[in-house]
């Protein structure tokens, strides 16, 4: 950390980033958002979401680019509709004049997220997210929109307040996701140097390394081997010091391997040179089959105090609420009275 | 989809989101909207959180998300609460409106320019023709009888 | 019956002190009107107890020790270094008693009393005085407000003047020197709200500070030349058992005579015994510095420190006893109530450097200059302040002021430097202290009656108004004017014929020389011959070679010619003496009637004051003659008991006692035509015609005529007609400079002729007199004033440098703060968006510090 003043010198040269469509994107992007934040007229919100837009694509086709060549591409053009769904949600949430149609996208949103948690095998989640979010807690806020606002619109609804916060703000959440961007695919300038090995490598230099981590394995033989790949949880490899080096398969619940051993261990070799394959069964497992039984189980036995203390809170929070509420309006029916 | 692009194409779209959420919270006047722009910050962030669970095949990723939910939920609550009492108050959702508890001696902020409302020409629903036209005649559009 | 003596030496200042105590818990509540009651019962108990300690000690000390006689009671340890100091060797004495002062020695601090012949005395008086001073002051005092104060601040006062006179350590001494001016301040500023009475009061706490730091400094090179700060002589473990002591002195003296030979200092504590050793090690002799062992030896350093201890002890003595360059605080201490100046400043606390100085006999004997200069301090304070009480009109300054010049006259005495002189010095205290706090109690009475005014010219011819007043305060007036045969007259005739007596000490040598000279061999015989020449005799006796041996012809005839000069100054002063006194004597109580609008019922004073001036009285008639042998009136009874004092039984003092002293008729009656030559002065200027009341109408008058030696004159100028046209038109024509320079011109030849005439003007010899020869200006222009400035530039320095640093070590916070502040707007996405700068701040430096 001693160096991270240096910023500057750390940050990849400008040539790096003019050649680099993420940049770009984002830069499209940026300008689309400020123009799309109020204050409103119609042709900065034409302008703007067109640029927006420009700028959202710019920065998904550069992702795939950098994943390309991708062996099945259903799964990637379904993420990035999903994606670029609940994007679209958070961009007219921002960008509606009415807080009633900023409710709307932000329902919106909230299907697009649940439906990446449902790609992602998050099965309760995604449910659980469109029962309580969409359901539940955008229901409540429409119905104090139209206690607190009944004409639906005012007139700190179409102004910001400045130009100048207004201007940050776009630019700070560039920099938060270009940040994130360049942590993800780093510029090949950079990532042509030397990573220092601090214990924190970037995720790019665990990509590239040799000898990868049981998650790249897993992605080498799911690759190598299509009908694996729903099966297959995890590669863990053993290098013992006195014995030859071991891999363990580790299978969905109740999943058979199901391919030849011996191919498995031919595709392996590169990375660890006699070694012996076993199998397992994975005892707990994100993509399980039985995936709510193990969360419900997780829930109640790892996390259980965890679980006490969100009741906990929960039940003050109504609490809270309700009094708030109460106190609220006797003060009310004191003013009334005086 | 590799586990490992999964990951990153998650992790970018939560920090979209989160950004989103950001700049909406930053801008936004509307104390309702500014809500809903931070709990649209916690999607941000649940989406990442169950990318990195996925990815490291463990349940905490979820965990956390379930209880960013329950949280998400009391926050509604409270703030909601909290929200219909300033907007009791206020007579307004305006989040500028407290600015009173700035420091002694402080310029207040005053909006500079507020543009004129945006009036759209309403645009009336316009019903598709059916059947035939029936003949009309001139003369009694121009004198009727009664009116 | 050593233990009676003991008894009898705590409860001389216990009593006192138990009634202060008493007086400050009940006194405002209980006993307020009655408050005198418990502090009188104390003082008479005290007093009792005084008498009866010294006639002990008159029994003991018949059985005659070598080196007189002392009584130590050790009451505790205060303080106790161990191995505080390593004293260097030191050569042996000549005397076979001598011992060396070697080796490591204790920082030990005893509370111990001694009695002895000069303390008993001293405890006689000081609780005689304060007795009848607080019977006067419970009528004097009566109805005001702090009543029951100011009988606990004079408790308080008796307690620590008879510890100082009894305490037995150097430390000690200290403590109670600073009780009594602690006292002495509280006492001075009892009328606080009176801006005068604070200010004196500072005045005389800030000028004793002076002596005592001189004071102070003399005592560090006591520890350092003595390793001892005791008076008395002890064991090393504390014991101070005079058999035990006098046995290991014995002890002492063998193993010098066995160990050491010649010149080999005897073995001192080794300093490689260890402290288990050392405890089980036979107590060796600890000598004090007025110990018995050390006076018998007389094992004193001479030279350089033996001066510098005596000048560092003669500083404090003279803040003490204010005199000459630290006489200032005394006339400004008479703001206090009467009673405290007659109790305090004139009978007891002033005289405490008299006492310190004879206590302290031994180590001025060892060093005649600063005998010299203690004679000059003397002599000239006693002239100076004599001059001084000439002119002044403050009835109770004029007592200061001769107060001053008696304690010089004290200090002349202590200065001569011989058993006679000490003796005398003592007398003239004793004597002095009960008609001067006669006269301060009938001024007080006068106060009293006058309803506190104290201007002499504002009241006349009040014999008849205050008849019992007027006559103790004639009495008081004879006996300080030195008339034959009251109190005064002794003991200034003592005095005289000491200084007498050196004078003829120091002729005796000088013809002596020369006879040497002259024949040769023969000046042992002639000097034993002689008859006036006792005390070249005695010395010569003990010591085998007279005092001024080794001294040369020149240093001789300079001290010769000083001593001359001092005795005839101090004839000059009995005359001063009996002129001021008659005159404030003859301003007061006789003339024609007058008394100040204030009092408009004049009357004589209750009892209750009139009775301690009787008894006063009565003692100032008595007290000088009561003591001498009236078969021979140089024998004096007094001298005898002082005697057995340790400090005056030394050797060296005890040396220049005359074997026959005889009364100096001569001095007598040259110092008894003076003061009677100073009376009818005084009479014949006040008695009918108010001569000098006259001459200032005519110095004032003077004054009057010289206005025009003022500025004044500068700005009636232009009203002069021609003076203002010719400026004017010279200031129309353009020339204005010319009048300018005119004026420039005017104004130098002002100058040149002006100067002299104010400073002739003010430098009058009455003028003089009157403003106490601008000692107090000079003090203000040379001390007070670059203090001030140098204080004002300090604290200005404080204020804008050193609190300027300070103020900016919080100012910069503040500013910091103020400009974070701009920031607290109110505005709540403002702060948001400050809240995210920070954290992408944060993860982009994370991120890309890699």
């Amino acid at each position: 950390m001693s160096e991270s003043f240096l910023l500057l010198a750390a940050v990849p040269a400008w040539t790096t980033w003019l050649a680099c469509p993420t940049f770009w994107g984002l830069l499209a992007a940026v300008v689309g958002l400020y123009l799309l934040v109020p204050p409103h007229t119609r042709r900065r919100q034409v302008v703007g979401g067109a640029v927006a837009w420009i700028g959202l694509l710019l920065i998904i086709a550069d992702m795939v680019a950098l994943q390309w060549p991708v062996a099945a591409p259903a799964p990637h053009v379904v993420f990035w509709v999903l994606a670029a769904i609940a994007i679209a949600g958070g961009v007219g949430l921002i960008s509606a004049q009415s807080p009633i149609y900023s409710a709307m996208w932000f329902a919106l949103s909230l299907l697009g997220v649940a439906a990446l948690f449902l790609q992602q095998d998050a099965q309760f989640l995604g449910i659980a997210t469109i029962i309580v979010y969409a359901g539940a807690i955008v229901v409540t806020f429409l119905f104090v929109l139209m206690l607190a606002q009944p004409e639906g619109h005012s007139t700190a609804d179409r102004i910001s307040w400045g130009t100048f916060p207004k201007f940050c703000a776009v630019v700070l959440a560039g920099t938060l996701v270009g940040t994130v961007s360049q942590v993800i695919h780093p510029p090949v300038v950079v990532a042509a140097e030397a990573p220092v090995d601090d214990g924190v490598a970037p995720l790019e230099s665990v990509t590239s390394k040799p000898a990868a981590p049981p998650g790249s394995l897993r992605d080498q033989l799911a690759e190598k081997f299509p009908e694996l790949a729903p099966r297959l949880v995890n590669v863990e490899l053993a290098q013992p010091t006195d014995g030859a080096p071991q891999f363990t398969l580790v299978l969905r619940d109740g999943d058979e391997l199901g391919v030849d051993p011996q191919e498995v261990l031919a595709t392996l070799e590169p990375i660890a040179a006699g070694a012996t394959l076993t199998t397992k069964q994975s005892a707990h497992n994100v993509q399980a089959v039985n995936h709510m039984a193990n969360l419900g189980g997780y829930l109640f036995s790892r996390y259980l105090i965890a679980v006490e203390l969100a009741g906990t809170l929960l039940l003050a929070a109504l609490v809270g609420a309700v009094s708030m509420i109460i106190q609220g309006r006797l003060n009310k029916e004191g003013e009334a009275h005086e | 989809m590799s586990e490992l692009s999964l990951l990153n194409n998650t992790l970018l779209v939560g920090a979209i989101l989160f950004a989103l959420g950001l700049i909406g919270f930053i801008t936004r006047r509307n104390m309702i909207v500014m809500f809903l722009c931070a709990e649209m910050m916690l999607q941000g962030v649940s989406v990442s959180l169950v990318a990195w669970g996925r990815y490291h095949n463990d349940w905490g990723g979820q965990m956390l998300v379930v209880f960013i939910i329950a949280v998400a939920a009391c926050e509604a609550a409270i703030a909601l609460a909290l929200v219909l009492l300033l907007a009791a108050k206020s007579g307004g959702l305006d989040a500028m409106h407290w600015q009173s508890l700035r420091e002694d001696g402080v310029a207040p902020f005053v909006d500079r320019a507020v543009p004129e409302e945006v009036q759209d020409d309403p645009i009336w629903p316009v019903l598709t023709r059916s059947g035939i036209e029936p003949a009309h005649d001139p003369e009694e559009d121009l004198h009727r009888s009664r009116v | 019956m050593n233990d009676s003596i003991s008894t009898a030496l705590i409860l001389i200042p216990a009593l006192p002190l138990a009634a202060a105590i008493l007086i400050a818990i009940l006194g405002p509540k209980l006993l307020r009107e009655y408050s005198h009651v418990p502090l009188i019962i104390a003082l008479i108990g005290s007093f009792l107890a005084s008498l009866f300690l010294l006639s002990q000690v008159l029994d003991d000390q018949q059985i005659k020790s070598p080196a007189g006689f002392e009584h130590v009671v050790n009451l505790w340890t205060w303080a106790n270094v161990d191995n505080a100091i390593v004293l260097p060797r030191s050569p042996l004495g000549e005397s076979p008693y001598s011992l060396t002062d070697e080796g490591p020695r204790n920082f030990r601090i005893d509370v111990a009393l001694r009695a002895d012949a000069l303390t008993s005395m001293m405890l006689c008086m000081v609780t005689f005085i304060s007795t009848l001073v607080a019977v006067y002051a419970s009528g004097y005092m009566h109805g005001d407000r702090g009543y029951w104060r100011f009988f606990s601040y004079i408790g308080l006062f008796v307690f620590s003047m008879a510890m100082l006179v009894s305490v037995s350590n150097f430390v000690l001494l200290f403590v109670f020197w600073e009780a009594v001016g602690a006292c002495s301040y509280l006492l001075i500023g009892f009328w606080y709200e009176k801006p005068e009475a604070a200010a004196a009061g500072k005045k005389a706490f800030l000028v004793n500070r002076v002596g005592d730091f001189g004071f102070a400094f003399g005592l560090f090179l006591l520890w350092t030349t003595y390793g001892s700060l005791n008076f008395h002589d002890t064991l090393s473990d504390g014991s101070v058992d005079s058999e035990k002591v006098a046995a290991a002195y014995e002890q002492a003296l063998e193993n010098r005579l066995v160990t050491s030979p010649s010149d080999q200092p005897p073995t001192a504590p080794s300093k490689d015994t260890s402290p288990a050793e050392a405890e089980t090690a036979e107590p060796t002799l600890i000598r004090g510095v007025l110990g018995q062992s050390r006076i018998r030896a007389n094992d004193y350093r001479t030279g350089g420190i033996a001066l510098a201890i005596c000048l560092l002890l003669l500083v404090g003595a003279c803040g003490k006893s204010a005199q000459f360059p630290l006489h200032v605080w005394l006339p400004d201490a008479m703001e206090g109530p009467t009673p405290v100046s007659a109790l305090i400043h004139a009978a007891t606390m002033v005289t405490a450097g008299v006492y310190m100085v004879t206590r302290c006999s031994p180590l001025f004997f060892a060093s005649p200059e600063a005998q010299l200069v203690v004679a000059c301090i003397g002599g000239f304070t006693a002239l100076f302040a004599g001059l001084i009480a000439l002119t002044q009109w403050d009835l109770k300054r004029v007592m200061a002021y001769s107060t001053l010049s008696q304690l010089g006259y004290m200090f002349l005495a202590l200065g001569v430097g011989t058993f006679v002189g000490v003796t005398a010095g003592m007398f003239h205290l004793f004597t002095h202290a009960f008609f001067k706090a006669l006269l301060f109690l009938g001024a007080g009475s006068v106060m009293h009656a006058m309803h506190h005014v104290i201007d002499m010219r504002e009241f006349s011819g009040l014999r008849k108004v205050l008849p019992w007043t007027h006559r103790t305060f004639l009495v008081g007036c004879l006996a300080l004017a030195g008339v034959f045969p009251l109190a005064g007259f002794w003991s200034k005739d003592g005095i005289l014929g000491a200084v007498h007596d050196k004078i003829h000490a120091f002729e005796h040598e000088i013809e002596h020389r020369r006879e040497h000279d002259e024949h040769g061999g023969e000046h042992r015989q002639a000097a034993t011959l002689g008859q006036e020449t006792f005390v070249v005799a005695r010395l010569a006796e003990t010591t085998a070679h007279s005092p001024f041996a080794d001294w040369n012809d020149a240093t001789l005839q300079r001290y010769w010619w000083t001593y001359t000069l001092l005795y005839y100054s101090g004839i000059f002063t009995a005359f001063l003496t009996a002129f001021y006194t008659f005159r404030a004597y003859c301003l007061t109580f006789w003339g024609e009637l007058k008394i100040p609008a204030a009092a408009h019922h004049a009357h004589e004073s209750p009892p209750v004051m009139i009775a301690p001036l009787m008894v006063l009285a009565l003692c100032a008639i008595v007290v000088g003659a009561a003591f001498l042998d009236p078969m021979n009136l140089g024998h004096s009874y007094f001298a005898d008991f002082l005697t057995h004092a340790p400090s005056l039984a030394s050797p060296v003092v005890e040396a220049t006692r005359p074997l026959h002293p005889e009364f100096h008729l001569s001095v007598a009656g040259v110092s008894t035509i003076v003061a009677l030559a100073g009376i009818g002065l005084a009479l014949f200027m006040y008695l009918g015609e108010r001569t000098e009341a006259r001459w200032v109408q005519r110095v004032s008058d003077l004054e009057g005529a010289n206005q025009w030696t003022g500025f004044q004159w500068i700005g009636r100028l232009p009203q002069i007609g021609w003076i203002g046209w010719t400026t004017g038109l010279l200031r129309r024509s353009g020339l204005g400079f010319l009048s300018t320079l005119v004026g420039l011109f005017l104004g130098l030849v002002w100058l040149i002729i002006a100067i002299p005439v104010l400073l002739v003007q003010y430098f009058t010899p009455y003028r003089l007199s009157q403003n106490k020869f601008y000692i107090d200006e000079l003090y203000n222009a040379f001390i007070v004033w670059p203090l001030r400035i140098l204080a004002a530039v300090l604290a200005w320095l404080d204020r804008w440098v050193l609190d300027g640093l300070v103020n900016l070590v919080g100012y910069v916070p503040r500013v910091a703060g103020g400009l974070m502040r701009e920031m607290h707007s109110g505005l709540v996405q403002f702060y948001a968006l400050v809240m995210v700068i920070g954290v992408v701040i944060l993860i982009v430096a994370q991120v890309f510090a890699r």
